[in-house]
């Protein structure tokens, strides 16, 4: 019998290999049957792929906030695409848009921005929060101190 | 005296003590004689006597009488503890009065002739002492103001009472055989018959002379001399007799017990029999011993010098002159080895405390009584001797009590009595008990344990009884009630300790746990679970003093509780019971010890608590940077949701406008 902590590592990986599977099953589906649609998107994502490749933090919060964003950026040229019949003349006049571009870069960097204010604004939240739970315990100990006397507390 | 029940003092509702009638020819040292009447009329002169001093009584002796009167001694009536009129309280018996005076005063008028003792005196006297000494009692209080004509008809006599003190108490030092005289008053000892015919015959004498005592010289002075010519020769000086009674009367007089006639051999000679010779003597020295000047040739005298001498005792028991007369002239085989080893070390125990003179002494005359200190103190005499060192706190001679117990010597004295007295063997356990007993120093034990062992009926003396008189558990439990209300900080002392273990001995694991409380509370605690069990021993009603006073300092302690909840559930709990009088109860629902521990173990929680709070929130109040790890984690998980809340808002814009 194999040891349940050895045998969540194999299955991760064989997890991941499916992913990759599916994931190039579905790229080589894109590229061969709408592949104005795939240049579209290898021209959009490109800050998604590069976060993609460096994020190694926990959860890879980083890449999915810049994939998200510069996914809701590319969105709306996407559909203007497809509104067009999905053609290469089409893929043309949107990728020679500089609108498109700053639209679809803009995007990933209004990502960029969000991942620089969050910390901060999280900041503030925590110490919010923790002033609260510390308001808290003091009341819990003034209430320790009348049941006990003051003898309760630290000695001077 | 007409019955009325609107004077005097009442002794249940028979008998009325006269307090305005005293009878000072019936007083003893213990207790003052009033006239008495009894409700119903059997035509007979009654007299009470109401304890004073707090004397210890004889209370075997009491006892006895009291049970089944005994021919020939005066007749008692009932014993009982009474409230006088200042509000003391006090023994008090009612006696059969003898109606036709003492002895004594007849004699005053008329000395008895040689006749009337033969025929009146000695015959009655005989009869009621072989009745007494039938009993395992004896009188000790023989002497001519306590043998009393029975009727005014002078038809009989009969013997006085001897329990209201300690044997032998107030009895003139010749009315003492040589060996016990030199004892103090209160530690003459029980002592046995032969004691009670040697005062007979004192008391015959006294008759004819028509004074109290035959000599009138000093007591320390008288004994010398009796030790030197014999007591018979001293008491019978000055009497006119014939040669026949004279020859009777030293034989009752002799010094050494083991030859003093018995009232058989009296009885048989009074028959006109004769009844020979008595026993052996005890050898006497074959040569003198020098020692300070004088020459001894007998014991007792050299054992009294070496005890009185202040200095050079020691040095003359070591000295080569008494190392040989002890091999060649004492002329007692084992006296002389038991000598040899005291002085060879042999006796170390005693030595090392109280040295080898106070050994040698003991052995030079085994019956003569023991050295407490400066007290001469008779073995079978320690109970009535501890008593009065009580009663006069005699702290020194308390303190010799205690010193000689803890040498071994009242042990080697009793040792040394074997086969000279008839319950060696007995008294011997008694003074092994005692040693052990005084050498305990837990309440409860000690000294005090001793006095209430040896004097069974004695009253308490805590000093927190006071004046009062409690004789019983119930009593003293009475009188602390009262005293509760005093005031006083604490109301178990040693003496209510011992107390209360030897007169009801199923309470002695109470006493004890006395001793474990090793803090105000549990001593508190302890006390109190003592008295709820004396209460429930006693059947005591409620005693509210008590109960207020515990509750009381079960307050002062509750209000000493850290956490206001225990201090007001302890509060509410003590105040329920506090008025109750029922010491059980409060014991029952006043855990203060467990009270106090949980209080004490709820504080130590919460202080521990209190600290965690304060590192809590000192943590929590810490500052906090956008570089740190939990706000980093939040801020980019927050950037996160709102991507993807963007990304879902633009799709569907798009999809919508589309």
């Amino acid at each position: 019998m194999t040891p349940a902590g050895t045998s969540a590592k194999p299955a991760a990986t064989v997890q991941r290999a499916g992913m990759l599977i599916v994931s190039g099953a579905l790229a080589v589906s894109v590229i061969v049957f709408a592949a104005p649609t795939a240049m579209l998107l290898m021209a959009g994502l490109c800050p998604t792929l590069a976060s993609a490749v460096a994020d190694n933090g926990p959860g890879k919060r980083r890449s999915h906030a810049i994939g998200a964003m510069n996914l809701a950026g590319l969105t709306p040229w996407l559909i203007k695409l497809w509104s067009q019949g999905g053609t290469f003349e089409a893929a043309r006049t949107i990728l020679a848009d500089p609108f498109a571009w700053l639209c679809t870069y803009g995007a990933a960097a209004g990502a960029l921005a969000l991942l620089w204010i969050g910390p901060w604004a999280a900041a503030g939240a925590l110490i919010l929060s923790r002033r609260r739970v510390a308001a808290h315990l003091g009341h819990e100990q003034r209430a320790l101190e009348k049941e006990w006397g003051d003898e309760v507390g630290p000695t001077p | 005296m007409k019955w009325d029940r609107s004077e005097g003092v009442f002794i249940g509702d028979e008998f009325r003590v006269d307090l305005d009638c005293p009878l000072p020819p019936f007083d003893t040292q213990g207790a003052q004689a009033y006239a008495a009447t009894e409700r119903q009329e059997h035509g007979r002169a009654l007299y009470a006597l109401v304890g004073r001093d707090r004397l210890p009584r004889r209370e075997a002796v009491l006892s006895r009488l009291i049970d089944q009167p005994l021919p020939g001694v005066v007749r008692l009536l009932i014993d009982a503890v009474v409230t006088l009129p200042s509000k003391h309280r006090a023994w008090a018996v009612v006696l059969e009065r003898p109606e036709g005076g003492s002895l004594l005063a007849h004699a005053r008028i008329a000395p008895f002739t040689e006749d009337q003792l033969r025929r009146i005196v000695l015959p009655q006297a005989i009869h009621a002492l072989e009745a007494l000494h039938g009993a395992g009692l004896t009188h000790r209080s023989l002497r001519p103001d306590r043998l009393f004509w029975k009727d005014a008809q002078q038809t009989g006599i009969v013997l006085g009472e001897c329990f209201s003190e300690p044997p032998a108490y107030a009895q003139p030092a010749i009315y003492e055989p040589a060996e016990r005289a030199a004892a103090t008053s209160a530690g003459r000892g029980e002592g046995v018959a032969a004691c009670d015919v040697y005062a007979l015959a004192v008391t015959a004498v006294a008759l004819c002379l028509g004074r109290d005592a035959p000599c009138g010289r000093l007591p320390d002075d008288l004994l010398e001399t009796r030790l030197v010519r014999g007591s018979a020769a001293l008491v019978l000086a000055e009497a006119k007799l014939s040669s026949e009674f004279r020859a009777l009367l030293a034989a009752l007089l002799d010094d050494d017990p083991q030859r003093r006639w018995s009232l058989t051999e009296l009885r048989l000679w009074l028959k006109g029999a004769n009844p020979g010779g008595a026993g052996g003597m005890r050898a006497a020295p074959s040569r003198p011993v020098s020692f300070s000047g004088t020459n001894f040739w007998n014991r007792p005298l050299l054992a009294r010098a070496l005890g009185r001498a202040s200095a050079g005792a020691d040095e003359f028991v070591r000295s080569p002159a008494f190392v040989n007369w002890v091999q060649s002239g004492l002329n007692d085989a084992d006296a002389s080895r038991r000598i040899r080893a005291v002085l060879a070390g042999g006796a170390a125990r005693v030595q090392a405390d109280l040295g080898a003179v106070a050994a040698i002494q003991r052995i030079l005359d085994p019956t003569a009584p023991l050295q407490f200190g400066r007290a001469a103190i008779m073995l079978d005499g320690i109970g009535p001797a501890l008593a009065e060192a009580w009663r006069k706190n005699e702290h020194d001679l308390l303190n010799a009590f205690a010193r000689t117990f803890h040498s071994g010597l009242a042990l080697e004295a009793a040792d040394a009595l074997d086969g000279l007295v008839g319950d060696a063997a007995a008294l011997r356990r008694q003074i092994a008990y005692l040693q052990a007993s005084v050498g305990r120093t837990t309440i409860g034990w000690g000294l005090e344990r001793a006095l209430y062992e040896l004097n069974p009926g004695l009253p308490c003396h805590s000093a927190l009884i006071g004046g009062g008189y409690a004789s019983t558990v119930g009593d003293v439990l009475r009188t602390l009630d009262q005293r509760a209300e005093d005031g006083v900080e604490s109301l178990i002392d040693r003496h209510i300790a011992a107390f209360v273990a030897v007169r009801e001995p199923a309470l002695a694991r109470f006493v004890a746990a006395l001793d474990a409380a090793n803090d105000e509370i549990a001593r508190l605690n302890a006390e109190l679970a003592l008295l709820a069990a004396m209460q429930w021993a006693c059947g005591e009603p409620a005693v509210k003093g008590l109960s207020k006073w515990f509750a009381k300092r079960f307050r002062r302690h509750a209000e000493r509780f850290r956490g206001a909840a225990n201090r007001d559930a302890a509060r509410r709990a003590i105040d329920h019971v506090a008025g109750s009088g029922d010491l059980g109860k409060l014991a029952e629902r006043t855990q203060i010890v467990r009270w106090a521990e949980a209080d004490r173990k709820g504080f130590d929680a919460a202080r521990k608590a209190y600290r965690r709070k304060i590192e809590a929130i000192d943590a929590l109040l810490a500052p906090i940077a956008p570089t740190d790890p939990d706000a980093v984690r939040l801020g980019q998980s927050g950037a996160v949701v709102v991507a993807y809340g963007v990304l879902v808002a633009v799709t569907l814009g798009v999809l919508a406008a589309g």
